[in-house]
């Protein structure tokens, strides 16, 4: 016995009827609540008027679910449709009208509710009190929420005998004796099966099933069915980016397959750099178009709790009709609306501590005088440092004129604060729905302050948002939809670079000068210290004392959206939407600039006193300057939506779009701040046959401002098919434990019109200032001028031609496997030419369409859930893979080819080949010179030189390792429920990267020695010619200048970039729903959350490789460890 | 769909950016996109240290440094021309890139100005002029340094497009670009307006085609065999085959044309002798050609503006006297060029070993000391009489009017004190900062300037061309037609100026030897155009540079070991580097990166 809805077409699959009355249930659901108290039976107050005539009573019952709440179910062959019943033409109860239409049919029916439920005359009624003796009894519950499930179907596994819950989640059904399976399923969660053999009270916990083959999925101006979808579109669980800290770009990197990023820098308030299949041209434009609530928008602006979905567009099919925008793939973002019901209140509270991952150690000033000594005897020179003074800085007898500062160490604290507050409340009624939230996310910073100021230089980040979306229903087809999102940003911080002060702080030699002076001078104020020259800054100085910097940053942004339903009116399934948004942002700097009075002592006196010598005055004041800068943008959008199945099995759709786009800074150039304009049309069509086979098509057609006319509109096609296996007769239910089984194939283009270059309006010429000439017995100068840029009218677009090979497929309801593989052609990059010949003479060269770049990859996502007793797994990983290459940048052929950079990937690093340590004079001069350096000494590096021309130089470099973007990124999480506990960690990593060591890594090595510190875990690491060790991990030391030939990019300090790190560990408790229900909360749970708690990387032991730094001396990322508080009422 | 037929929403919003019509259509920016085209002319006079072509147009003019006359003691960006490691894929200098593009310049310039309805009739004929002048001689340095090269003339080449060409023949470049001088020579003025002095003149245009008919003309392009197999990828050779001896006939009527247009009046040009024989005879009158701002004898110039100051301080003596550079050093072998002042050359040649080969009849000596007097170019014409190497003793005028050496004394007459060049300076105090051979220039100082402090008060025009070279071209065409005696008259007009005797009165046989005629007048110029960028294209075209620019570069020992040494140690010929000169040398490779970008361009042999 199944259990099926009966509609206007009751031939339709299982799946789209069980979809609708999920929908209905919830409906029912959500009206029992609110009017659970209230009332009678919405039988007995409801009025119908059917048409009158003789019908089947398929007809009558559609008739009556279109025209009232209700639902019809019945069991197999308790009713037969095809029967025709006489309909009188009068207002009458449900009842009424059923008892006249049953009237010559042997079905009873029962009401409960809304729902109409249908049995046989001769089967006893379900829940009937005769067969008391041999029933089983129980309830069926969600295993997550531990909410109970309405009308979730209960059957004896083989045979007719089944059942619905009731509003209760109860069931009751007749046991007729023997040994049964018992399966409980509804739509959404995976079908349960309990062995019983005999009456007994049987409970069922019901497990959400995750994927939801009904599910909406966000797609290009609209959202399809999920099993409709054929092209390649990610998309991710939107718990999955609610990072306590930073911003949602930080949170992407393995969660979503075909996501490239990476994050440079922890400074509060930076993002990551992230790319859709990796990087695709080497054009000015690398990064995806991101669409909030359909307007373009900065990613980092949202409050994650805010967000609904979360999509990413890859393929053809998917991006074309974004047209000459939708190149790099594109990320669709939608906020949360509201949803009809009782208020839903949701607070989240956390607060946690940061620490830098990995910080650099550095060497105190005894070892440092002790390496610089040998860098200088290994090259002849005379030590730099006595046996004495290296026992000064090793003792601090005096820490004064022998100072050894850990400049990191004084000027960073070890952890800082942060704190995050949400509230947000969705809810609504019949005529309007709401979701409004707020936010606060205070994060500080790591560096120290001068106390004895009365002005504050730490750093601090805030960050309010605000978000009100509003769905009004005007008519009963008739949808305004206003979204109003508030954002105010303030970072306060000292006036330098946070970048800049950090790389003080690891670059100046510990011996420069102490942090400050003892004494005070005859104001009460501190001698600060300078070293003489002041050539040499005192990194604290440069943190405490250059005053501060306050920057704010204001973003309003609004949509208003008119939604016209034109079902009744013209067809069905038309539907019209006009959108307009304006956003205005605008950004705030006030500067206070100071300067210390400094000092520097060089000596004591007779009485110890240290004797100070004057270095700069300083300021008494703090300097005032102010900046501002502000952009807006207007966005207009109307569109026309069809979708209807004919027939039942002929799904058609439709999309019909026009969107302009103006965008204008108050930029510093009169060029910059005209402004930026786009405006387009955009199509798709759909069919699909049966839900087997799929077929689509997508245009773009837009335009852009940069070009000439007649060069500005391009049309950009797309195409795709998609074959569900699953649903075909031959397999369905063939194959044992599938559930659903897709392939699927795109093909198509889109463009990127984002040219860069600096150039605006192509099509225009640029007159610059030029070399002029002075003529005449008095030498008077005329100013030249010249053509800068040249017009062409011809440059247009980056085109992207796209292919696209899916499969989506599931098994065992648990687990789930979606795997692309992609190949793209870039055509058109905007290049400056480097071919021209030089005769031509063109002094600017011009910029023209001619680069070319190829990408491939793949990406999948492999995802696992399984309920074992109480238990809960569930398991998601993803990986990318994707590789470029550059086939045409316009650069002609190196005479050596093995250096040209064309067919290598973008970024490829090149290098010598290092063949390993000199370990003799003899073995020098024997091999090829090395950049005409005379000094080579044992335990320089040594070269392979390539091309065999006795020399080695920049033409022996070939292309080593990969280029500091992974080729590979991945991610795996977990998580584990168990009552109310739950635990999750995830695990990102990176692979195929490289970077060269640098910086610190060539100590001594400036022509100011104060301006090179040294890393502590590099001492005795160097060759030394006093131990002649040959096999030292680094080479001779050089004490002055640059040496041209150590530290050079080779093999020898290039490394890999690949890591593996813990990125997340979540433990969460709730509180059980007998706590939670006396509170009069929905729900309670306390979290601990840790993000970067642990990393792996082979070839960087010493800083966080994701910075990809070459020394460790960048700002580094910071792990967290938030505790939470979330309460939901 | 109406608002597709029209994309007005996507134009761009009016503002004031200016367009290469808005340029054309008013005077003075015309006059102002004329002014970058003339800037592309090389500055020839940028000759004490190379500057960097950072913008492609400011380019440096190694020449002087760069042959055996002289040697540059700061940077030495020219110095990879002479020690071996000049290629094409890093030259010393890329003139090619720089060169073309004010040929690009120009043409655009020929476009679009007859737009400018602002201009007058004759405005225009004259500013077209000047923009045709710039593009030929454009196209003339690249052929003078590159030998045959892609004749663009006046077409604008595609810039969106990639089309390759290849090289014209060297007769097709000569022939079109004389040609062309002659043409354009008739539309410049014979003398431009005080306010536009310095701007192209007739005679400057037929005074380059002077110069490269001869160049031509010349052994070195004359059917020299190791150009012989020169050939684009169709086969076309590049260089002539055979010698022609007419050419020397073209390049001696070329010469003629210009002396007769001046002799007649019709061109107010002229060498400069003064009507006092004591300034010609102690070369005086010489100084002041250089000295003198837009004398008669300068066919082609330009005023230094600021730049003047490299005249003044970059050669003067460094130390507290003068706080100079020092850095602008003359060759032993320029010195050893100057003839005595009874009009013989003291040294004829040198042996295998590198000793000078000394004419006993002379009167030089290299030994002792003795005390004389030399003229000082004042306006008191007092000279200076000091105790100084025999060396410098009886030199002809125009070494005093252009060395500066060990213990005379300096062209400037605040100093009457001796002068001191070698390790431990005026002041004896040791500094890096010393000349290398033991001379300076002081040809351009002029007598009145003062370098500590300085002070700019003198203005000073460069040479581009002068006078004097057009009669020097004549009579050296002439020998090689063994037409001498025709040319006489005009070769001792030179001499006299420059306070030597007649020619044929120290030489009786030079009518009737062609070698003696030969080496006199090569020497004449090595000496009359000292540190004038002729040097280095003499050189090449008389195929001499493999050995005169090529092995040891002698000067006086600068590194004495204590200043009380000084006379001990000092006056001997000491090398102060090796240079390599390599017969591909000649030309100049055209830049690598210029090759690959055209792959139908065939490099210069030997490169």
């Amino acid at each position: 016995m199944k259990l099926i809805l009966i509609t206007r077409n009751p031939l339709q699959r299982l799946r789209k009827v069980l979809r609708i009355m999920r929908l209905t249930c919830l409906l029912i659901l959500i009206t029992t609540m609110v009017s659970f108290a209230s009332t009678g039976t919405y039988a007995q107050t409801t009025e119908l008027s059917l048409n009158a005539g003789t019908k089947t009573l398929k007809d009558i019952f559609s008739e009556i679910e279109e025209k009232s709440e209700f639902i019809f179910f019945y069991n197999d062959n308790a009713v037969d449709l095809s029967a025709r019943a006489e309909v009188s033409n009068k207002s009458a109860s449900i009842t009424e009208i059923l008892d006249e239409v049953l009237k010559n049919s042997p079905a009873k029916y029962k009401i409960i509710d809304r729902q109409i439920i249908f049995y046989r005359d001769k089967e006893p009624l379900p829940n009937s009190q005769q067969q008391k003796k041999s029933e089983i009894k129980g309830r069926v519950v969600d295993g997550k929420t531990g909410d109970v499930i309405i009308g979730a179907s209960v059957i004896l596994k083989g045979t007719t005998i089944g059942t619905t819950t009731d509003i209760d989640g109860n069931y009751t059904l007749n046991y007729p004796g023997g040994r049964h399976t018992v399966v409980a399923s509804y739509l959404g969660y995976a079908p349960k099966e309990i062995s019983v053999a005999g009456a007994q009270i049987l409970d069922f916990t019901l497990v959400e099933d995750a994927i939801q083959l009904e599910e909406a999925v966000v797609v290009g101006y609209g959202s399809q069915r999920k099993v409709s979808v054929i092209g390649a579109i990610t998309t991710v669980d939107v718990d999955n980016l609610k990072l306590p800290t930073g911003k949602i770009s930080n949170s992407l990197a393995g969660r979503l397959a075909g996501v490239v990023a990476v994050q440079r820098s922890g400074e509060p308030g930076t993002s990551s750099n992230f790319w859709v299949r990796g990087i695709s041209t080497f054009g000015e434009n690398k990064n995806p178009l991101i669409l909030v609530d359909g307007v373009e928008r900065s990613l980092d602006l949202l409050d994650p709790e805010d967000i609904e979905s979360f999509s990413i567009l890859k393929d053809a099919t998917a991006t074309a009709v974004y047209g000459v925008r939708g190149a790099n793939g594109v990320i669709l973002i939608n906020t949360r609306r509201g949803k009809e019901g009782k208020p839903d209140i949701n607070v989240k509270i956390q607060s946690g501590i940061l620490a830098p991952t990995k910080l650099p150690k550095l060497a105190n000033s005894a070892t440092w005088a002790n390496m610089y000594n040998i860098a200088r005897t290994s090259h002849g020179y005379a030590p730099a440092y006595t046996e004495d003074e290296i026992e000064k800085y090793r003792t601090q007898s005096d820490p004064y004129l022998y100072p050894s500062v850990d400049w990191l160490g004084e000027l960073m604290k070890n952890y800082t604060t942060n704190q995050r507050v949400n509230l947000n409340v969705t809810g609504g009624g019949k005529v309007a729905r709401y979701y409004v939230s707020g936010a606060f996310y205070n994060e500080n910073g790591l560096f120290i302050k001068d106390s004895s100021h009365e002005w504050n230089s730490e750093i601090n980040y805030k960050r309010f948002n605000f978000v009100s979306n509003v769905d009004v229903n005007l008519h009963r087809t008739t949808v305004l939809k206003l979204n109003v999102n508030g954002v105010l940003e303030m970072k306060h911080q000292p006036f330098e670079e946070l970048s800049t002060i950090f790389n003080q702080a690891v670059s100046v030699s510990p011996n420069t000068v102490p942090l400050y002076y003892p004494d005070l001078d005859e104001f009460g104020k501190r001698h600060y210290a300078e070293s003489t020259g002041g050539n040499i800054p005192n990194p604290y100085n440069t943190l405490t004392q250059r005053g501060y910097n306050d920057n704010w940053w204001t973003k309003i942004n609004a949509i208003m959206a008119l939604e016209q339903d034109f079902s009744e009116l013209i067809t069905p399934g038309l539907k019209a939407i006009v959108k307009f948004s304006y956003d205005s942002n605008s950004w705030n700097q006030i500067l206070r600039e100071g300067s210390p009075h400094t000092w520097y002592a060089k000596n004591r006196d007779e009485n110890g006193n240290l004797i100070y010598e004057e270095n700069s005055l300083g300021s008494n004041t703090l300097d005032y300057k102010s900046y501002a800068n502000g952009e807006r943008a207007l966005y207009l959008e109307g569109n026309l939506t069809y979708n209807h199945t004919f027939n039942d099995v002929h799904n058609v759709g439709g999309l019909l779009l026009y969107n302009q786009r103006e965008y204008q800074v108050a930029a510093s150039t009169s060029i910059g701040a005209l402004p930026y304009r786009t405006q387009g049309l955009a199509g798709r069509l759909t069919y699909s046959y049966n839900d087997r086979y799929f077929i689509e098509g997508n245009f773009g057609y837009n335009g852009s401002e940069n070009f000439a006319r007649g060069h500005r509109f391009g049309f950009f096609p797309a195409a795709a098919v998609g074959w569900v296996l699953s649903n075909e007769k031959f397999i369905q239910g063939k194959v044992k434990n599938l559930d659903m089984l897709k392939l699927k194939v795109s093909l198509g283009q889109s463009g990127n019109d984002q040219i860069g270059g600096g150039r605006r309006f192509v099509y225009l010429p640029t007159i610059n200032s030029a070399n002029g000439t002075n003529w005449g017995t008095s030498n008077t100068a005329i100013g030249g001028i010249a053509v800068g840029e040249y017009a062409n009218n011809n440059v247009s677009w980056e085109t992207s031609t796209k292919l696209n090979i899916g499969i989506e497929t599931q098994w065992f309801n648990s687990f789930r496997l979606q795997i692309d593989y992609f190949r793209e052609k870039r055509d058109g990059i905007f290049v400056q030419r480097k071919s021209v010949p030089d005769y031509v003479g063109v002094t600017t060269m011009p910029w023209s369409n001619v680069g070319e770049m190829k990408n491939h990859g793949i990406d999948a996502t492999l995802e696992f859930d399984k309920q074992i007793g109480d238990v809960y797994l569930s398991t998601r990983g993803t990986f990318t893979f994707a590789r470029n290459k550059q086939i045409n940048d316009d650069q002609p052929d190196y005479i050596d080819k093995y250096r040209n950079r064309n067919g290598q990937r973008y970024g490829q690093q090149f290098g010598l080949m290092a063949l390993g340590l000199f370990e003799s004079q003899e073995e020098i001069d024997n091999s090829p010179t090395q950049y005409g350096v005379s000094y080579l000494k044992p335990g320089d590096i040594k070269y392979k030189d390539i091309n065999g021309d006795g020399v080695v130089d920049t033409n022996d470099e070939v292309p080593i390792g990969y280029s500091d973007i992974p080729e590979i990124v991945y991610g795996l999480g977990f998580s584990v429920a168990y009552k109310g506990f739950d635990l999750s960690l995830f695990f990102q990593g990176v692979a195929n990267t490289t970077f060269f060591l640098g910086g610190a890594y060539f100590p001594f090595n400036y022509p100011n020695i104060g301006q090179t510190s040294f890393l502590a875990d590099l001492e005795g690491k160097y060759f030394d010619p006093a131990k002649q060790n040959f096999d030292a991990e680094l080479p001779l030391l050089y004490s002055d200048g640059w040496h041209g030939s150590n530290y050079v990019n080779s093999t020898w300090w290039q490394r890999s970039g690949a890591f593996l790190r813990l990125k997340q560990a979540e433990v969460g408790y709730t509180l059980p729903k007998n706590i939670t229900n006396k509170l009069l909360l929905k729900t309670v749970r306390f979290f601990i959350t840790g993000e970067n708690l642990l990393t792996f990387a082979p070839d960087v032991k010493l800083w966080d490789p994701e910075t990809g730094s070459q020394d460790g001396r960048g700002y580094p990322l910071m792990k967290t460890l938030n505790f939470g508080l979330n309460i939901n009422f | 769909m109406s608002f597709f037929s029209c994309d007005s929403y996507l134009d761009k919003q009016p503002d004031d950016m200016q367009t290469l019509e808005g340029v054309f259509e008013k005077r003075s920016s015309t006059e102002q996109y004329l002014a970058n085209v003339l800037n592309y002319l090389p500055h020839q006079w940028d000759n004490v240290c190379a500057v960097e072509l950072a913008d492609g147009t400011d380019f440096g003019w190694p020449f002087t440094p760069a042959s055996d006359e002289a040697e540059w003691g700061a940077v030495r960006t020219y110095a990879i021309m002479q020690n071996g490691s000049h290629s094409a894929a890093s030259p010393a200098m890329d003139f090619w890139k720089p060169l073309y593009r004010g040929i690009r310049e120009s043409n655009i310039f020929l476009q679009n100005v007859s737009r400018c309805t602002e201009l007058k009739n004759d405005e225009l004929k004259l500013w077209t002029a000047e923009a045709r002048y710039t593009n030929i001689m454009c196209h003339y340095w690249l052929t003078m340094l590159y030998g045959p090269i892609i004749l663009v003339k006046n077409e604008l080449v595609d810039v969106n497009g990639t089309i390759y060409r290849q090289r014209n023949t060297w007769e097709e470049c000569v022939e079109w670009i004389t040609e062309s001088l002659k043409d354009v020579a008739n539309d410049l003025p014979k003398k431009q307006e005080d306010i536009y002095a310095g701007k192209p003149t007739k005679a400057a245009a037929l005074a380059y085609r002077s110069r490269l008919l001869l160049y031509s003309a010349s052994k070195l392009m004359n059917g020299n065999p190791f150009f012989a197999s020169v050939k684009n990828e169709d086969g076309t050779l590049l260089f002539p085959q055979n010698n022609d001896p007419n050419k020397w006939k073209l390049a001696a009527d070329a010469a003629k044309e210009i002396i007769d247009l001046c002799e007649s009046g019709q061109l107010p040009y002229g060498l400069l002798v003064s009507e006092s024989d004591e300034e010609n005879k102690k070369g005086i009158t010489y100084k002041k050609v250089f000295t003198e701002n837009w004398n008669k004898e300068l066919l082609d110039t330009k005023d230094l503006g600021d730049d003047v100051y490299i005249l003044d301080l970059a050669p003067a003596p460094n130390g507290e006297r003068f706080k100079g550079h020092a850095t602008n050093c003359v060759t032993q072998q320029q010195v050893d060029a100057y003839a005595m002042s009874n009009g013989k050359y003291p040294i004829t040649g040198y042996t295998s070993s590198g000793r000078p080969v000394i004419d006993a009849t002379s009167g030089y000596s290299e030994e002792g000391f003795s005390t004389f007097t030399v003229p000082t170019f004042d306006t008191s014409n007092g000279g200076y009489t000091g105790e100084a190497f025999n060396m410098y003793k009886d030199r002809e005028p125009r070494f005093y009017a252009s060395v500066g050496y060990n213990e005379g004394v300096w062209t400037n007459t605040s100093t009457t004190e001796p002068i001191y060049l070698n390790k431990y300076g005026t002041e004896g105090a040791s500094s890096s900062d010393y000349n290398r051979t033991g001379y300076l220039i002081t040809k351009y100082t002029h007598p009145s300037s003062t370098t500590n402090p300085y002070a700019l008060q003198w203005r000073r025009c460069w040479p581009n061309f002068r006078y004097a070279e057009v009669l020097l071209n004549y009579v050296e065409a002439k020998i090689e037609l063994g037409e001498t005696a025709e040319a006489l008259k005009y070769w001792n007009q030179v001499r006299n100026r420059g306070g030597m005797p007649n020619i044929e009165s120290v030489y009786p046989t030079v009518t009737s030897d062609i070698e003696l005629a030969t080496f006199l007048i090569r020497r004449e110029r090595q000496v009359e155009f000292a540190f004038e960028n002729v040097r280095w294209f003499d050189a090449n075209r008389w195929k001499i540079s493999t050995e005169t620019n090529h092995g040891k570069v002698y000067g006086m020992n600068v590194n004495i070991s204590s200043l009380s040494a000084m006379r001990d140690e000092y006056y001997v010929r000491t090398a102060f580097e090796t240079r390599i000169f390599k017969e591909a040398q000649y030309l100049q490779p055209i830049p690598q990166s210029s090759i690959v970008k055209n792959p139908k361009l065939i490099q210069n042999p030997g490169w």
